[in-house]
């Protein structure tokens, strides 16, 4: 028994090794796969070509009424899929759907808008929960091994986030913008559960980096910037990308003027201690509740003829950017969809904000809405294709300020009614420009797979159908219909020589593998 | 038990408060602080469907799960004007359901999670956050006029004299004056009267209740949370722009169709929203009003390769099906081909194009025009 943990074990940890560059094949064992973020598979099996194909393998619906929608991503390691709602967490076979065991946290509070899953290291798992506690759980039986706390639900934090698994260090991030409380990411030891550091985003002291872009320390030190996304992370740079949420007051803004660094940003931290080494804003001074929380996308490529290790980020104000992975510098600055909210991009490649298009107390018409051109669902990269895609949407609104003093607290304002056009964009990242874009009849947004089959797999929305495209042209080429809107993105692996898709749509996984 | 029990304090009971309000007139500081309400005296509201429910909640339920957990949607407390706001935000991001069933749901959720009530699972915050009297709240004023707001601020948020206490470690983690009580007799400075503060039971509860309330006044379901003024526009110039540029003639008249709009929709921001997204006008109905009939409705004819065309109001369309209901008025679905020709009519299509060219103030010009059309 003890020999046959031990491969296991080794057998995870070689998973883990080799995710760091691209997804394993039998296993999909962290939030993106990989590290990467790329939700790129190099499985081949299902093609463009026989897709159509595809048939229902099983289907596993949470054995709790009401804790759904699934909108994590589902893990799989050694045949078993771990799938999450807010306080709970499932094993179910990986084969069959069968359940295998159920996790509940008997939660004090937080607020239950979602669950983005969990991390696995080893034998153990590592999940947030909504009342700020980070808890690990024995892999085989899902017995707590321990919780540690995370934030503070008396200031209406609360916790939300997969976690990613660094060497030891479990990289946790929070949630909440509710009240005006700063946001951080922090690591904990993943065998002890301490932690070993927190970043904070926003000043926290009057010679903290980024003071100069508030107009106080008390305005610094309640400035949000929640931690939404799990980040990723480049072993060779030994750099973690966090990216960061919205600056707090979130729509008036009359005691924040200024950048409102490390807000609606992207940062490179040392995962060992926290200390950042560069940032871009994607958002200065951000007055829309967009945020930067959107997956900063590693890859290596060519560019301008030269190779590069590059970061890419679809961000949700409507940019798309490529940077320097090493050193932050802006390589592409573009737009993904029409917007009206910015004069251009500066000498940094940062966005230019438009004062007039900030919120008015009589109202200012915005493109993108408060839910952006895109929102966490996650983006996925093709090193086949060359093309960066995203779920995006053409949306516009009305912001207004309802707070027009000179202290506002919490939102003091909100944008209202819209019209929207979602449809998913296919980015070529040399240029920055949109090669094809496919609409959608459905509103809503959808995360993103694609293969080395030259598949794209997502959602259409509200239409609740998972569709497949061809990754290169943009054409559906099949569909099933869920139902309900696909919500996070789809996973692949093979087991027993058949490829499966995973994906989560309302409180159902829904697992299709092509037959031999 | 203090002879003040704050287990009268929930809203429910707001009435007994008052007249709890006069026996405690005489308490003195000494007293034991009121104790932490148990927790069955404002359970957490359940959000569960059962056997006999109001079958709105079931369409409620249906169309929100779609993309939210029923209880984040119902987790925020709301005005009507600002649920009417909300499901209109959301069938602009693309819910789906019909105009009968967004009404229902307005209705719905504006009686039940109007702004008082108990804390919902899954709102933000801990589940034992504090509820708010509003009559203590009101009782507080003129204490707080009297001893704090010099430092404080009206509305808590701090002066240079002191600071912000809605953003209070102190405040946040306190349960009914449990933490306020005593650091007010012990550790809060003189008043700058150098008058030393010796707060009552009562009055703790006070403070405690009306600190809780500009907390949640900055909350997204603050009663504070709604338009000002948006009437700032230049009525001649909008007049000019609906009959010129705008094009607005060509499907509306300020003696037809729009005669007396101001009227019929009776709010400045309800107006701005039609004009601009006219196809999410399910709220906004003075008081509870059913939707005009004859509302215009995407059509959409199908052209199928063998076969007569067939128009129909647009029921669903996705790249791979099309449902129109014709005529008849029952559903017909068509597969949808590469020969399959598919043409579909907006009848908000001017609208969604001004969206791509309207400047602000011409929609602030607009709004003051068409608000003299009374």
């Amino acid at each position: 028994m003890k020999r046959l943990t031990l491969c296991a074990v080794l057998l995870v940890s070689a998973a883990a090794a080799s995710a760091q560059q691209q997804i394993p094949t039998d296993a999909w064992p962290s939030y993106n796969g990989d590290y990467t973020g790329r939700r790129f598979s190099t499985l081949t099996k299902i093609t463009a070509d026989n897709v159509k194909h595809l048939s229902l393998a099983w289907s596993y619906r949470l054995s709790v009424q009401g804790a759904g929608p699934i909108k994590g991503t589902p893990l799989m390691v050694n045949g078993v899929t771990y799938l999450t709602a807010p306080d709970h967490v499932w094993a179910v076979d990986a084969r069959t759907g069968r359940e295998i065991w159920h996790w509940e946290n008997k939660s004090t509070g937080g607020i239950q808008i979602g669950n983005r899953g969990v991390g696995i290291k080893g034998d153990y798992l590592y999940v947030e929960t909504r009342d700020c506690n980070l808890v690990s759980l024995t892999i085989k039986d899902g017995k707590e091994r321990w919780r540690k706390n995370l934030c503070n639900l008396d200031q209406y934090y609360y916790a939300s986030v997969a976690p990613i698994i660094v060497g030891n260090h479990v990289i946790c991030g929070v949630s909440g913008d509710d009240l005006d409380v700063p946001g951080y990411v922090q690591s904990h030891n993943a065998e002890t559960g301490e932690m070993e550091w927190r970043w904070y985003v926003v000043p926290q002291k009057a010679d903290d980096p980024g003071i100069e872009s508030w107009p106080s320390l008390e305005a610094a030190k309640h400035g949000g910037g929640m931690t939404w996304q799990p980040v990723t992370y480049d072993p060779e740079l030994n750099l973690i990308y966090v990216t960061t949420g919205n600056p707090q007051p979130v729509v008036a803004y009359a005691n924040r003027k200024g950048d409102n660094l490390f807000t609606a940003s992207i940062v490179a931290l040392n995962p060992d201690d926290g200390k950042m080494k560069w940032y871009f804003q994607s958002s200065p001074h951000d007055t829309h509740d967009w945020d930067a929380t959107q997956t900063a996308v590693l890859f290596d490529g060519e560019l301008n003829g030269q190779p590069r290790k590059m970061l890419a980020q679809a961000s949700r104000n409507g940019k798309f950017f490529v940077l320097d992975r090493a050193t932050g510098k802006a390589l592409v600055s573009s737009d993904y969809v029409k917007t009206n909210w910015a004069k251009g991009f500066g000498a940094n490649g940062q966005p230019l904000p438009n004062p007039e298009k900030d919120p008015q107390v009589a109202g200012s018409l915005v493109t993108p809405n408060q839910g952006g051109a895109t929102n966490w669902p996650p983006p996925s990269f093709s090193p086949q294709t060359g093309l960066f895609y995203v779920s995006a949407a053409q949306a516009y609104s009305v912001w207004y300020i309802y707070d027009p003093g000179e202290n506002p607290q919490g939102w003091g304002g909100t944008d209202r009614g819209g019209w929207s056009q979602n449809m998913l964009q296919a980015i070529d990242y040399k240029t920055g420009k949109v090669r094809w874009s496919h609409k959608w009849e459905g509103g809503g947004l959808s995360g993103l797979l694609t293969t080395a089959g030259n598949v794209l797999f997502t959602g259409d929305g509200s239409s609740g159908n998972f569709v497949a495209l061809n990754a290169t042209t943009g054409d559906p080429v099949w569909h099933a219909g869920v139902r309900v809107p696909v919500s996070n993105g789809a996973i692949t692996y093979e087991l027993d020589g058949l490829q499966y898709i995973v994906v989560g749509a309302g409180d159902t996984l829904w697992a299709f593998v092509l037959n031999d | 038990m203090s002879r003040f029990s704050t287990r009268l304090l929930t809203p429910a009971c707001a009435g007994i408060f008052v007249a709890a309000l006069a026996v405690s007139a005489g308490a003195q500081r000494g007293q034991a602080p009121p104790a932490r309400p148990p927790q069955t005296s404002a359970p957490p509201a359940t959000t569960g469907t059962a056997a006999g429910a109001d079958p709105r909640e079931a369409t409620a339920r249906r169309l929100c799960i779609q993309c939210h957990p029923f209880e984040n949607v119902v987790a925020i407390r709301r005005t009507r004007a600002q649920w009417e706001a909300t499901v209109e935000n959301m069938v602009g991001r693309g819910a789906r359901g019909t105009p009968a069933e967004f009404a229902s749901i307005i209705d719905y959720l504006s009686e039940k999670y109007g702004l008082s009530g108990a804390v919902v699972r899954g709102s933000a915050g801990p589940d034992d956050k504090p509820l708010v009297d509003p009559k203590a709240d009101e009782a507080a004023r003129p204490l707080w006029g009297a001893d704090c707001q010099i430092c404080h601020g009206p509305d808590a948020r701090g002066t240079g004299r002191g600071p912000n206490l809605v953003r209070s470690l102190l405040v946040l983690s306190d349960r009914y004056g449990s933490k306020i009580g005593p650091y007010l007799r012990t550790q809060h400075p003189k008043l700058p009267s150098g008058k030393i503060l010796e707060p009552t039971d009562t009055q703790v509860l006070l403070f405690a209740h009306f600190l809780r309330a500009r907390l949640n006044d900055t909350l997204r379901g603050s009663p504070l949370f709604r338009p000002g003024n948006i009437l700032v526009g230049d009525a001649k110039a909008g007049e000019a722009y609906f009959t010129g540029a705008g094009g607005c003639t060509q499907c509306h008249s300020a003696t037809g169709n729009l005669a007396g709009v101001a009227s019929r929709i009776g709010d400045p921001v309800n107006l701005q929203q039609r004009f601009l997204f006219p196809a999410n006008a399910f709220g906004g109905r003075r008081g509870g009003a059913p939707q005009p009939a004859g509302r215009p409705v995407v059509r959409v004819t199908v052209t199928p390769p063998s076969g007569p065309a067939v128009t129909g109001d647009l029921v669903t369309m996705d790249d791979f099906y099309v449902t129109l209901r014709g005529e008849d008025g029952q559903p017909r679905t068509f597969r949808r081909t590469r020969d399959l020709r598919v043409a579909k009519t907006d009848p908000y299509a001017a609208h969604i194009a001004l969206l791509d060219v309207i400047t602000d103030t011409q929609i602030h010009d607009v709004v003051a025009y068409l608000w003299t059309l009374k």
